[in-house]
């Protein structure tokens, strides 16, 4: 599998189980009326629309020292900047920043927005990682919890896109874990009531894609960082997820 | 002291004074978020506060948008069965909270 194919299985595997998402969350039932369906997902999409446009009107900025202007980090800008530098910009970079909440240590705070995770250390302080979010029509926002994780995670492609790809099909029965893998290094499943939400924290095999809203809901980040955060976090930690224009709420 | 003496000290005052508001100038590479949404912390800062102030459940707030505001940010908060707008200082003081 070439470079363009894993991008294309990453968003794909993503935009596939968010869909499904949004249509078992609206959908009256679980089968076979493609009309329903269609109106379900078009009811979600369009009570998304003002927050689409609020979302739109967020854009992430590099300041370029070539041109000493202000550039949008766009996917191009961000392979390039990968490529050149082997690594995400600073500002993205994990670091200990002072942080005022009233949430308990070990709580993982999500900024959407600005493209950064937040673990709650003692002492008003927490470690902020970059992170890439869902593109636009695929931002959630709310307060779920950590209901288990798993290191070098298997993926398995929805039945669709094994039926649809002959690639995908060779992994009908799970990709395992590794480098390639689209869920990257280590996965915390995010629950709701103890329900799988569908959402992931993970890492990623595009580590250029952090700092970006490309995925399909799911939060991404630097190998070395969802490693370091695995270490961390517990099962059962509170993940507050804070993204303007969201097309979905969990659990408020 | 002429008045072209004196415009030039008016003006050099000025200058000096604006000086001292400019902003550090960007650093290589540096991220910023053009939508200028308030920090994280601020919006659940406001999410408590209002929730304090209001008489709810702090479980029913929520921050679903936040803006640039003179001085802060105006984060909009789900209050459950309605909605409030906090105003938060820079410096994480909150200066006001109405239900919209």
């Amino acid at each position: 599998m070439d470079g363009r194919q894993r991008r294309s299985y990453q968003g794909m595997v993503e935009m596939k189980a968010c869909i499904r998402n949004i249509v078992s969350r609206f959908a009256l039932k679980p089968a076979g009326n493609i009309r329903r369906r269609a109106l379900a997902c078009g009811l979600a999409l369009a009570t998304g629309l003002t927050g689409i446009g609020a979302a739109l009107a967020i854009e992430t900025q590099i300041f370029d020292p070539r041109t000493r202007t202000w550039v949008e980090y766009d996917q191009n800008r961000a392979i390039s900047y990968y490529r050149a530098h082997g690594t995400a910009p600073e500002d993205f970079q994990r670091t200990v920043v002072e942080f005022r909440t009233a949430e308990k240590p070990g709580t993982i705070i999500i900024d959407g927005d600005r493209h950064y995770l937040y673990y709650i250390l003692p002492n008003f302080q927490a470690i902020r990682y970059g992170i890439g979010v869902g593109r636009e029509g695929f931002g959630w926002a709310g307060v779920v919890e950590v209901g288990r994780k798993q290191e070098w995670p298997t993926w398995t492609p929805p039945a669709e896109m094994v039926a649809r790809d002959e690639n995908a099909a060779k992994w009908k029965d799970g990709m395992p874990g590794g480098p390639d893998n689209p869920l990257g290094a280590r996965a915390l499943y995010l629950y709701e009531n103890g329900q799988d939400t569908i959402y992931r924290i993970h890492g990623t095999s595009q580590p250029w894609s952090i700092g970006l809203n490309l995925s399909s809901g799911c939060i991404r980040m630097l190998n070395e960082d969802v490693t370091d955060l695995y270490e961390r976090v517990e099962i059962g930690a509170k993940v507050i997820v804070l993204m303007q224009g969201a097309a979905l709420y969990k659990g408020v | 002291m002429t008045r072209l003496k004196f415009a030039a000290s008016c003006t050099l005052a000025v200058a000096l004074a604006g000086c001292s508001s400019i902003e550090p100038p960007p650093q290589p590479n540096e991220i910023r978020n053009q939508g200028a949404t308030a920090p994280a912390d601020l919006q659940l800062v406001c999410a408590s506060e209002a929730a304090t102030r209001l008489q709810i459940n702090a479980a029913n707030v929520f921050p679903i948008s936040s803006t640039s505001a003179p001085g802060g940010f105006q984060v909009t908060l789900n209050t459950g069965n309605g909605q409030a707008l906090c105003l938060i200082d820079e410096n994480g003081a909150v200066q006001s909270v109405q239900r919209v």
